[in-house]
This record gives C-alpha cells, sequence and structure tokens, in this order.
C-alpha cells in the first residue's frame, strides 16, 4: 500500500492499523536519528524510539495536522526523554556513566568509518538535555523559537535564553573568544 | 553582540550543522520491516482497548457502590442521610463565604 502521506495519515488517524505501520516505518529513522542527537546515546535512543512509536500509535486520533507529522514525533519524543531524565535524576551516578558508555559507542563507531568524533560533539553531548534540544531543535532542524517553544511546552523566550546559553557554553568550551 | 561574535557563532553554528549531519549520515538505521510496525499497531490498539475496557468497568463498579451506599442509606436511615448532606452542603458554604471574605482573597481580587 502506498499512498501520499496526507492520506496515509488521514487512513491512520481512523484507526487502521496498515496505514500506521506504513507511516511509521517511513519516519522511524528520522525519529531514531533525532533521539540519536538528543540522548548522545544509541541505545537509548533505540528504546525511546520504540516508546514515542508506541505513545504516537496510542494517540494517533488526537494528532490534527497543524505541525507536521514528524515534528508531532518529536515533540512526544522529547517529551518522553525529558520525563524520563526527571524521574532518573536520583540516579545521576547512573545517568553519567549511561551518558558515558552512549558516547564511547558513537565515538566507535564514526572512528570505525575514518571519522573523527570532534570536540564540538564533546562539549555538545557534555550539555544539558535542555541546551542540547534548543540548539537542535533551533539550528540543526531550523524551527522557530515560537515552534519549539510549543514542543517543549515553554514560553519562547525561554528557548532563545537556552539557545543563546548553550552556543555561548559552546564557544566557551572551544575556547573560542567569549 | 559585536559583529566579530555574531561571526564566530555563525561559525560554530556551521561546523555543529556538519558535524551533526556526520552523525546522522553514520548512525544511518534501517527502519525495522512493515510487518512488525503492522503487529505493534495492532497490539498497541488491542491492549488500549482493553485497558479503557478496565477502567470503563471500574469507574462503572465504583459508582454502583456510591450509588447503592447512597440509596440503601436513604432507605435505612433518611433522616441521617438528610443531616449528614444538609450539614455537609452546610460546612462548605461556610468555607467558602470565609475563603472569600479573608483579606488574601480580598487581596489577589484586587
Amino acid at each position: 500500500m502506498k499512498g501520499t502521506e496526507e492520506e496515509v495519515i488521514r487512513q491512520a488517524t481512523t484507526g487502521d492499523t496498515k496505514a500506521m505501520a506504513q507511516l511509521f516505518q517511513r519516519h522511524y529513522s528520522f525519529l531514531y536519528k533525532y533521539l540519536l542527537k538528543v540522548t548522545m546515546n544509541p541505545s537509548t535512543a533505540e528504546d525511546i524510539a520504540q516508546d514515542t512509536v508506541i505513545r504516537c500509535m496510542e494517540n494517533i486520533g488526537r494528532y490534527n495536522g497543524t505541525s507536521s507529522f514528524s515534528s508531532w514525533m518529536i515533540t512526544i519524543a522529547t517529551r518522553i526523554y525529558m520525563d524520563r531524565i526527571r524521574r532518573k535524576k536520583r540516579e545521576q551516578q547512573w545517568l553519567q556513566n549511561e551518558r558515558k558508555q552512549g558516547i564511547r559507542n558513537m565515538r566507535w563507531q564514526l572512528e570505525s568509518r575514518n571519522e573523527e568524533w570532534s570536540d564540538l560533539m564533546e562539549a555538545l553531548s557534555r550539555l544539558s538535555e535542555e541546551h542540547r534540544i534548543a540548539i537542535l531543535l533551533k539550528h540543526y532542524y531550523g524551527y522557530s523559537y515560537e515552534e519549539i517553544g510549543s514542543m517543549l511546552g515553554v514560553p519562547a523566550g525561554t528557548v532563545k535564553s537556552r539557545t543563546a546559553y548553550g552556543i555561548k557554553s559552546l564557544r566557551k568550551e572551544m575556547k573560542m573568544d567569549v | 553582540m559585536s559583529e566579530r561574535s555574531n561571526e564566530q557563532n555563525e561559525q560554530l553554528i556551521a561546523s555543529l550543522k556538519a558535524e551533526l549531519s556526520q552523525i546522522d549520515s553514520a548512525f544511518e538505521k534501517p527502519a525495522p520491516p512493515l510487518d512488525d510496525f503492522h503487529k505493534l499497531a495492532v497490539h498497541t490498539l488491542a491492549n488500549q482497548k482493553r485497558r479503557w475496557r478496565n477502567e470503563l468497568f471500574i469507574f462503572l463498579l465504583v459508582a454502583v457502590f456510591i450509588v447503592s451506599a447512597v440509596f440503601l442509606a436513604a432507605w435505612l436511615q433518611p433522616v441521617m442521610l438528610w443531616i449528614v448532606h444538609g450539614g455537609s452542603m452546610l460546612v462548605g458554604a461556610v468555607i467558602l463565604t470565609l475563603s472569600l471574605r479573608s483579606p488574601e482573597s480580598r487581596d489577589s481580587h484586587d
């Protein structure tokens, strides 16, 4: 079954499981790559991608088309990730280890392709999740501050200051003039 | 912000984009087969329906229990029921009036 995006979404929102399968398969790779950059950990990214697909399938009827389907998915994915971080806040040591393990995996994967895990990526991975997400959504995915604000449930001004602070921190880490 | 600083920001953002694209291509991951997604969709929707049914059942059970308790009380001790109901309504009204007349409440309304 092949159809236009709108048609597949329409069928999926009415509970058509075949259309749902097609829709989520199309967007899975985008979702995984987004989560990989947010979590900086391939296995966490995969876990959250699966949780996100299930959550989206359960709530597909609520998708109203005001944003693109991929934006809707990454909004849900970001919220799942932030909830997970908040729940595990007490397990700081465990989170640190998981983060280090994730970065080791990513560095190994890049180096196995003769590519380098740069200082900039190291600095990005050291930023807090909130700052990293704001930078990614603004400067890599090209969303506006207002769009990011509604995705994260915070005012646009907060997103703007998180992005600016994140960039400033990166410059500091990279020892560029601040 | 100075021009030099803006320039450096743009330079940093450009390198960031390049590095992130590199990660995207290094971690190219094919999506699972369509059949897996289909099975997951069927399973998820079935689970959701079952959960809704269970929640509705529990809601009805609790509602029936409360309504029966009220009817039973009305049947066995009608006077007591009216006293309890009337008393709790009176207490509610008093609390509401007091809270609306308190200085904190007046301040917040001004």
